[in-house]
Order: structure tokens, then C-alpha cells, then sequence
């Protein structure tokens, strides 16, 4: 097994990892900002090295100095964790450069799926289901026409350099489309420097779910069921749970084979997620994306899966097989977890950063708190606002939404602002409660 | 509503003698109290004795902006040394001179001006030059040759001219 481990990351998955490590008899290294010399997860690992100021740039996305730290400290392994460099292809290119193993795929496998076309392309070919479009860019309003009465509207006209939403058009029939194309076109030549659109499918209501897999160096993947991850605020997920209550055993077997697949093409290891849009009216569910690292919400599938992803992930990285009796998993019980976020949810969600003054977890049965905070913990404006995960486990979806308004009303938190009111009213809501919604559901939602 | 500066003046007063009784009157035995951005501290003669021992007022007269958000806790031990720090710009391995065999780039007691190579700090194979950014007489070598390094690392004391 590894002798040491470096995290470079901090916060919350920062201490998982840490404590993922320390049951695995491995020695951790922590490197950090000045701004969280006092974080818990610098205090809870073996060793920490600060390399650099406050701002990410010149520290936790400061390859030079994450490398460096990596030598002085003889580091066998690297984890990044989510979000700073965690898919960036060069960081895990020059781990290998240096013989450091960096705990995820090949920077190639990174590449390619970082970049959505390619990613979406390289599914197809695997037999994944993407959601129908032009292949490639769209090259004259003709030819938008007839892939558009092909695939059926409403579809999507999207600016292939645009993002954010911008240089968007929803085309709901015929009629709509050639003045559609041409202002898209113009909003996007102006706002991008390139006019070029690309056409999809318009899928009404989709909902988000993704499938878990994980990867060995001998080609075998397995997949540990879905999350769903519809209740996001700007495309920012908010809660996730598993299992999805809008899918049956048959489309999570179809979901689990087709992410299978996906990753099998592609020749993954690791740990891995693929993101679907699901029809709900027509229950297709298309590929979106995927992600190659462990994910913000992987708890969720952790309590109902029973079993520690990031122990998994460290075994395979370094260069384990697939036990037998992993791939045999049952979906037990429901759980819920809810991002909680230094933000207030009166004033938009604007950051709220600053001193803990009082902090007392949640406890109890099917309860699990993942933060690292604690009281007199001084929030940095730097970094992101996530300060903690709540999770819970329960038999069953109602009672693991009542043990979850249990835990949200049990926590002491005062000093910052927080999500945690916003998340009560969620776990009140009626079509919340009914399990019934999609990605539209936030902006619906009326929070007072 | 403005509150002249004498008011002021005499409320910072009282409250100071109010310290001093709470200082003599307890077993505490020294207070730091912040106003208007001055810093004051108030200290007994001894520890144990509880006999009226005499009370020093210091005034602390550089301004301390703290910080609110941001935990800028500087590793600020007990200044035994005259001088400010040199803090690493960056993590590495700190080596005194350009290579083994030459003589370190600077040594305690020598001169330093701005720009001037204090010593190598190297990463990923890269000897980094690190320049000094004050112009000054070395005071200490807080590092030893080989020694790893983190970012903010007091590596040098010079005490600037």
C-alpha cells in the first residue's frame, strides 16, 4: 500500500481523504494556503506544508508548489480530491512525469472527457445514448431544418463557443426556426467571436442522474447505482440522494451497463461518475458528461451502497483488483445529503464568510456530518462556500426526509449565514416530499 | 451624534483607571485593550503576590489593523533577534550557496541590498535565485543548507538600513 499520501485539496473532502488514509495505515500530508493554517484538515494530517499564499492560484492550484511539497515531503501518491486540479490533464501528466501516482485516470482519459464534444462523441461511438443533435456544428438553416424535423422538436440551438446559457435559443416548432437561427447566431458571433451553432434536442423536464463506477487496472468496472441530482440552484447541486425515485430497477440496469460501457470504451480507471439527462415523459436518459474524480456528493451512495468509496479509489490506484463481492452491491435503504453553504439565502445567496462562533453537529442514528468546521473556525472569503455535508440513511425516502429535518433542526451553527433554512423548506415541500420534480424545480421554488 | 474629543479623551480615561482596578483589585495580571486603534497594556510586577504590586501602563503605539475574515496568523515567535524576517516566497529546499563547493551567497553581519541573491530555494529540480527585497545588514541565518522550506518560512533576519 502507499506509504504517504499528499492531498492536494482542502476542507471537507480534504479530512475524508485524510481520514480514508489514516484507516488505510497510510501517512498523509496536507498542504495549505496561509489562509487555513488553522483548517482542521492541516491539523488532522501527519504532516502540512504551506505553500502559499491565500489566493487558489498561487496555492492549491500551484502545480510547482504542490510538486515541490510532494518531493521535500517523499510522498509516494497524490490525491486532488474534487474542483483546483483534480481534472486538469497537465497536473496529472507531470505527477507521472515525477513518480508520483496520481490517484485518478490517465491524463489522456481526462482530456478526453473534459472536453464535452469530445466526450459526447467518444460515447456514441461506445453505444452510450447521447442526446440526438447535429454532429458537430450546424452548417446552413437547411441543414438545422432537417435535423430538426428528424430528431423532433423542441430542440436547442447552442452556440458551440458559448456557455453559461448565453447564445442559447429554445425552438419550439418549425416556424420558429430560421429567425431563431439567425439571432443566435448574431448574439453569438458578437459574444464569442464565432457564430457557429450546434443543434439538440430540447428535453422537457429532464432530471439529473448519475451512475458511480469504478474502474481496475485489469479492465473490470463495476457501478454502485445512481444519485439524483435534480435540486440544483444555477447548475450548483444543492441535495442529492440515492436512489432516484424516479427510476425502477430496469433503467438503473440499463443506466449502470450503459456507464459501464462508456468507461470500458475508454479503457477508465477509478473512480468515476457518469451524469445522464433523464426524460421523465419518455424515460430515455441521454449522457451528459462524466466526471473523473470522486464527487461532493459521494456519501450518499457510500450509506446506501455500504462501503467507503475512497478507500476503494486509493486501493485501485494503487494497482489493486476489484474484489469479488464489490460488484455485488444492493441499494439499502434511501439517504439525502444537503450541501450546506456559508451563503444567505435572503440576500440571494451571497457568501458568508467569517468566525464560527458556535458549532455543534448533528448526531444520532443514520446520521452523518462531513465538515471542517468547528467552533472559532474562521471561514476564508477565498475559496468556495460549501462548510459542510449533512447525510443521512434511513429505510426508507419519507423517513430519511424526516430524520433529515431532525438533523437540519439539530445543528447549532452561529456566526455565518447559512443554507441550512433554505434546506428545512425544501425538506418540507410538498413536490419535494413527492419526489415528483426536475431541474427546474429551485427556480419554481418560492423561499421566503 | 458628535461627541467632542475631550468626551472621548475622557471616557478612554476612565475606562483605562477601570482596568487598573479590576488589574489590582485580581489576580489577573495583565490586560491588552485595543481603542480607537491604539493598543494599551496594562501589567502587575509579579505573578503571585497578591499585595498592591506596582502597575505599569505601556503604550503599544503602532496601529494594528486586524484583519476580520481573513486568519493572518503570522508564526511570530519571540523575537529574540534584532531585525525583521525573510520570509520563503515559495516551498523547496533551501541551499545557502550556488552549488556545494562555492561559498554561501550571503553570511550573518554581511550587507544585503534590494535585488541582491540571498540564496537558492529549489523545486522540481529548478534552482530558484531568491532575491532580498530589502536593503539591510543580515542579522541571522534562520535555515540550514538542505533544509525543507515552506511558503512564509522565516529563512533570513536582516535589519534594514
Amino acid at each position: 500500500m502507499f506509504q504517504k499520501i499528499l492531498i492536494a485539496n482542502r476542507g471537507e473532502i480534504a479530512l475524508r481523504i485524510i481520514r480514508g488514509c489514516h484507516e488505510l495505515g497510510i501517512k498523509t500530508v496536507a498542504v495549505y494556503s496561509s489562509a487555513d493554517e488553522l483548517s482542521l484538515h492541516v491539523r488532522f494530517a501527519d504532516e502540512a506544508v504551506c505553500i502559499g499564499p491565500p489566493p487558489s492560484s498561487e496555492s492549491y492550484l500551484n502545480i510547482p508548489s504542490i510538486l515541490s511539497a510532494a518531493e521535500l515531503t517523499n510522498s509516494s501518491a497524490i490525491h486532488p480530491g474534487y474542483g483546483f486540479l483534480s481534472e486538469r490533464p497537465e497536473f496529472a501528466q507531470i505527477c507521472q512525469e515525477n513518480n508520483f501516482v496520481f490517484i485518478g485516470p490517465s491524463p489522456e482519459i481526462i482530456s478526453t472527457m473534459g472536453e464535452k464534444a469530445t466526450a459526447k462523441k467518444t460515447m456514441q461511438k461506445a453505444g452510450v445514448p447521447v442526446i440526438p443533435g447535429s454532429d458537430g456544428v450546424v452548417n446552413s438553416i437547411g441543414e438545422a431544418y432537417s435535423i430538426a424535423s428528424e430528431i423532433g422538436y423542441p430542440v436547442m440551438l447552442k452556440a458551440t463557443a458559448g456557455g453559461g446559457g448565453r447564445g442559447m435559443r429554445l425552438v419550439q416548432s418549425k416556424e420558429e426556426l430560421e429567425k431563431s437561427y439567425l439571432t443566435a447566431s448574431s448574439e453569438a458571433e458578437k459574444a464569442f467571436n464565432n457564430g457557429k451553432l450546434y443543434l439538440e434536442k430540447f428535453i422537457e423536464n429532464p432530471r439529473h442522474i448519475e451512475i458511480q463506477i469504478l474502474a481496475d487496472q485489469f479492465g473490470n468496472v463495476i457501478h454502485f447505482g445512481e444519485r439524483e441530482c435534480s435540486i440544483q440552484r444555477r447548475h450548483q447541486k444543492l441535495i442529492e440522494e440515492s436512489p432516484s425515485p424516479a427510476i425502477n430497477n430496469d433503467i438503473r440496469k440499463e443506466m449502470g451497463e450503459a456507464a459501464i460501457k462508456g468507461a470500458k470504451s475508454i479503457g477508465y480507471l477509478g473512480l468515476g461518475t457518469v451524469e445522464f439527462l433523464f426524460d421523465s415523459i419518455t424515460k430515455e436518459f441521454y449522457f451528459m458528461e462524466m466526471n473523473t474524480r470522486i464527487q461532493v456528493e459521494h456519501p450518499v451512495t457510500e450509506m446506501v451502497i455500504g462501503k467507503d468509496l475512497v478507500k476503494a479509489q486509493i486501493k485501485i490506484a494503487f494497482g489493486d483488483e476489484i474484489p469479488d463481492n464489490l460488484g455485488k452491491f444492493k441499494l439499502r435503504g434511501h439517504s439525502i445529503e444537503c450541501r450546506i453553504n456559508a451563503e444567505d439565502p435572503n440576500r440571494d445567496f451571497m457568501p458568508s464568510p467569517g468566525k464560527v462562533e458556535e458549532f455543534h453537529a448533528p448526531g444520532g442514528n443514520g446520521v452523518r456530518m462531513d465538515s471542517h468546521i468547528y467552533a472559532g473556525y474562521n471561514i476564508p472569503p477565498h475559496y468556495d462556500s460549501l462548510i459542510g455535508k449533512l447525510i443521512v440513511h434511513a429505510d426508507d425516502r419519507t423517513t430519511a426526509i424526516n430524520r433529515m429535518q431532525r438533523a437540519l433542526e439539530e445543528i447549532i451553527l452561529e456566526g455565518p449565514k447559512t443554507t441550512i433554512p433554505f434546506h428545512q423548506a425544501i425538506m418540507r415541500d410538498e413536490t419535494f416530499q413527492q419526489g415528483d420534480f426536475n431541474t427546474g424545480f429551485i427556480e419554481t421554488f418560492s423561499y421566503t | 451624534m458628535l461627541r467632542g474629543l475631550s468626551d472621548i479623551f475622557e471616557s478612554w480615561q476612565s475606562r483605562l483607571r477601570t482596568i487598573i482596578d479590576i488589574l489590582e483589585t485580581s489576580e489577573v495580571n495583565e490586560i491588552e485593550v485595543s481603542f480607537f486603534g491604539r493598543k494599551i497594556r496594562v501589567s502587575k510586577g509579579s505573578v503571585v503576590n497578591s499585595i498592591q504590586s506596582p502597575v505599569q501602563v505601556e503604550n503599544i503605539t503602532e496601529p494594528q489593523t486586524v484583519s476580520e475574515n481573513i486568519n493572518t496568523n503570522q508564526t511570530s515567535e519571540t523575537q529574540v533577534t534584532p531585525g525583521i524576517e525573510i520570509k520563503a516566497p515559495m516551498v523547496g529546499t533551501f541551499y545557502r550557496s550556488p552549488s556545494p563547493e562555492s561559498p554561501s551567497f550571503v553570511n550573518e553581519g554581511d550587507h544585503v541590498s534590494v535585488g541582491q541573491v540571498i540564496c537558492i530555494i529549489e523545486a522540481m529540480k529548478i534552482m530558484n535565485e531568491i532575491e532580498s527585497e530589502t536593503s539591510g545588514q543580515i542579522t541571522k541565518v534562520n535555515a540550514e543548507d538542505g533544509d525543507a522550506i515552506e511558503y512564509g518560512q522565516p529563512i533570513f533576519f536582516i535589519d534594514p538600513d
